[in-house]
């Protein structure tokens, strides 16, 4: 157990190294969160119950769903691009546990997102900051990275398995940002997008991080959210598990875990 | 004769399609057979050579046996386990280098690779230290294992890829192509490590281009050809097929290929390897009866055009050249 | 002219090379049409405007996809590895270069014209009868000024960064700056001066006074204003292109320049 903790962990550092220096991450992580957070900012500020954490959470959830989309698209075929996807096929390491580390020193790395929003609230902005419930916040930022980490491996080998799906998985950004209600409440939706909501992480992640923000969400209602985060999250990476086993038995079969 | 115990790699009937498809709106789906029916033994202890052309499968085989590709049909196993079904036990044992560049994470040091890939192949933590700065010593990289990969020449990757794979203890290794690339002397060191290896105990496969590092390595070498094995034996085995056969080697100046015909076509040419050198060509004439060859040879080709003219016994090289009709 | 066409054609052909129709249609339409969707849903729940406001400036600013299309087709020559050949063929540059921009004017009034119908079905906006040459003008003016933006991106994607990188942020910059979702007034001083200098902020302007029953008269002074704008840009990425041209030759490399 611990040896596969320290893979995992190693992995990370690893990729940690990689992504500090990748335009395209940063960009996910910090630029795009940049303009979504002032835009978004000065649309919302004029409501009377205005609340900056509200951009703040938001925001940096969008940065981190992005950059893990990304990420996580692209996590397999980077392997393959830089020529040890087949060293790690090879090895007998569970090539599951090697993305998933690899995934998750990207999630602590989009984190810079939640840094950012913050800053542009605070700094930029000058708002004063206040967390309603710190404890219960800081708890549902957990559970939400790590559910949005389970995402980011689901992405990974669909990404593969369905070419044309790679393709336009980019694009379900801003369906997702809006389907999630992270920078609006879903009521403003048609009612028929309610239970495509109710089975994405961001959802769940945004109620729960809204609620703890602004106090506005009981513990029972905090418990619903993260129960579901967990549900949500947990079935995600069960199917990214068989998907992961999918992809390496097809590219054995068909010798496509080698670029030529 | 080696004497074997229980193979420690077996290959039975083994055959690897592959599907190609061209074109974007009318595809077309052809089928490459890479492996066609390849048998093949190789005892504990061996350093066993796979030769051949370009596309002949030995890259294939390398990786079937190193469970990457899964076999059409066929079995193979390594040290008694299935490449299929027991793949992760396999993995465990085993360790290969492909030759190229790939492969490493640029960003990192020489030392951080080595100490990632341990963890990945599961070396106890304890042992991880020590065990890379042995293997740096090993390959030679000790002083520069703190710079970052991306600095790295050929020859220290491909070194530190040889590192790389001996850091769990693997008792089968796959060597693909390990010194092509490499300068001369770079090259020399590897073979160098090889050999220590193989004096170490393990079983080793090698494919090779290079049929001299063949002969000078190999205990036995395979020589498969379009999937096949062709020939299989000790060097000296291999070169006792063309015993028989010397081999005239003539410099010419601008022979056209109708000359060449020709010159294939007297009853006493085996066979003709032209070899462009610049401006001029070496003709290498496989034939039967040596020296006498030489006076008919020079008058069928066009007086004036010959140049140097050396009468040779035959070698591994020429053997090769008569198993797959050329040289690559 | 043929060169025009012929480049034009090859241009969008080679886009299309490694696209199916399938993918297009999702990536090139129903994303930034998401887009439009997601600001202007926040704009509702912001309140601070009208919808109208929120759905025409974003409706405007999906020109801003267009970007991509037109950076990446004159800055993937490096990529590809053809820009030496293009430099050294004897054919006029103008045509060529303008000609890569010409079927992406198409590309992106399609995309604008589906963004404009999603609001005006999905979300109810009103375009007045006597607005509707107005608002097709601002859409024209607004592509053709963003092919302008492209172009210059493009040819300064080859000192700079990459061409993704670039038309991302030049889009995320205008749907800031230029109006789109934040009104003019709001930003601070210099900010706003700088919007004064980007494509889309004067389009956007006048497409909303179309769309609120303005005269076509009152708006043509902006569209002419964002036409040479990009004008200006387009222009600026020939004077670029020629002089990295120019320095490659006398550098000797070309390929990475």
């Amino acid at each position: 157990m611990t040896a596969a903790l320290r893979l995992a962990v190693q992995s990370a550092w690893v990729d940690f190294q990689e992504v500090a220096v990748n335009g395209f991450l940063l960009f996910g992580a910090v630029w795009q969160p940049f303009f979504i957070g002032v835009t978004t900012m000065y649309m919302l500020r004029h409501r009377a119950d205005f609340d900056p954490m509200y951009v703040i959470v938001g925001t940096a959830l969008s940065g981190i769903f992005s950059t893990l989309l990304f990420a996580g698209s692209g996590a397999i075929s980077h392997e393959r691009w830089i020529g040890t996807l087949e060293l790690l096929v090879a090895s007998p390491a569970s090539f599951f546990l090697v993305i998933g580390g690899r995934l998750a020193g990207t999630t602590v790395f989009s984190l810079l997102s939640l840094l950012l929003a913050y800053g542009i609230a605070a700094l930029l902005f000058g708002y004063p900051i206040a967390i309603a419930e710190p404890g219960w916040f800081a708890i549902s930022l957990l559970f939400a990275v790590a559910a949005l980490w389970a995402t980011g491996m689901f992405f990974a080998p669909l990404a593969i398995l369905w070419r044309a799906v790679g393709h336009f998985l980019l694009g379900l950004e801003y369906p997702i940002f809006a389907l999630s209600g992270l920078l609006f409440p879903i009521l403003l939706l048609p009612g028929w997008t309610a239970p495509i909501s109710n089975i994405l992480p961001p959802y769940w992640a945004a109620v729960a991080m809204h609620g703890a923000a602004r106090g506005d969400l009981d513990l029972p209602g905090l418990l619903r959210a993260w129960f579901f985060l967990f549900l949500t999250g947990g079935a995600l990476l069960l199917i990214a598990r068989l998907l992961f086993e999918r992809v390496l038995t097809r590219a054995r079969r068909a010798g496509t875990l080698a670029l030529s | 004769m080696l004497r074997r115990s229980v193979g420690a790699i077996e290959l039975r009937a083994v055959r690897r399609l592959f599907r190609a498809t061209t074109g974007t709106l009318r595809r077309h789906t052809k089928e490459i057979v890479a492996l066609d029916g390849l048998s093949l033994d190789v005892g504990e202890g061996e350093l066993f050579g796979i030769l051949g052309p370009n596309g002949a499968g030995k890259t294939t085989t390398i990786k079937v046996l190193t469970t990457l590709l899964i076999p059409t049909s066929g079995t193979a196993t390594v040290m008694g386990l299935d490449v299929v079904r027991d793949a992760k036990e396999v993995r465990r044992r085993i360790g290969f280098v492909f030759g190229g560049e790939r492969g490493l994470y640029y960003r990192l040091s020489g030392r951080d690779n080595l100490r990632y890939f341990a963890e990945l192949y599961a070396v106890p933590p304890r042992e991880i230290r020590s065990r890379v700065e042995e293997l740096l010593d090993l390959v030679d990289l000790r002083p520069r294992g703190d710079e970052r990969v991306e600095g790295y020449s050929r020859g220290m990757k491909q070194r530190l890829h040889l590192a790389r794979t001996l850091l769990h203890r693997p008792r089968v290794l796959f060597l693909d192509e390990p010194t092509i690339g490499l300068d001369p002397i770079g090259a020399r060191e590897l073979r160098r490590i090889v050999r220590q290896l193989h004096e170490g105990g393990a079983t080793i496969v090698l494919t090779t281009h290079y049929l001299f590092e063949a002969d000078e390595l190999c205990d036995r070498i395979a020589v498969i050809d379009k999937g096949r094995a062709v020939a299989l034996g000790t060097p000296a085995d291999l070169k006792s097929n063309v015993s028989d056969l010397s081999v005239v080697e003539l410099e010419v100046f601008g022979i056209d290929a109708g000359t060449v015909e020709r010159l294939r076509a007297l009853d006493f040419v085996d066979s003709i390897v032209v070899e462009q050198r610049e401006l001029r060509q070496v003709l290498r004439v496989q034939t039967r009866i040596a020296e006498r060859a030489v006076a008919p040879l020079i008058a069928a080709v066009a007086a004036g055009q010959v140049g140097r003219v050396a009468v040779r016994e035959a070698t591994l090289e020429d053997a090769y050249v008569r198993l797959v009709g050329r040289v690559e | 002219m043929r060169i025009f066409t012929v480049t034009a054609y090859y241009s969008f052909r080679a886009l299309f090379n490694w696209l199916q129709p399938v993918p297009y249609f999702i990536n090139r339409l129903l994303f930034p049409l998401a887009q439009l969707a997601f600001f202007a849903l926040i704009g509702t729940y912001g309140g601070s405007q009208p919808l109208s406001f929120y759905l025409v400036g974003n409706a405007i600013g999906t020109a801003t996809a267009t970007a991509f299309g037109v950076s990446q087709a004159v800055g993937n020559e490096r990529q590809q590895g053809t820009l030496a050949y293009l430099l050294a063929a004897p054919a006029p540059r103008v045509p060529i270069f303008f000609g890569r921009a010409a079927l992406h004017v198409a590309d992106g009034m399609l995309n604008m014209v589906a963004a404009l119908a999603i609001a005006v079905i999905a979300f109810g906006l009103r375009v007045p009868v006597e607005g509707i040459l107005g608002v097709v003008s601002a859409m024209l003016v607004a592509t053709l000024a963003i092919c302008g933006l492209g172009l210059f991106l493009g040819a300064l994607a080859y000192i700079v960064l990459d061409t993704a990188i670039l038309a991302n942020f030049a889009m995320f910059i205008i749907l800031l700056l230029s109006g789109a979702n934040v009104p003019l007034a709001e930003l601070p001083g210099v900010v706003a001066a700088i919007a004064q200098g980007i494509p889309l902020t004067r389009s956007v302007a006048a497409a909303r006074l179309y769309v609120g029953g303005g005269s076509f008269d009152a708006g043509v002074g902006l569209l002419l204003g964002d036409l040479a704008l990009g004008a200006v840009y387009g222009i600026a990425g020939f004077v670029v292109f020629n002089w990295l041209e120019t320095r490659a030759r006398r550098g000797g490399r070309l390929e990475g320049v």
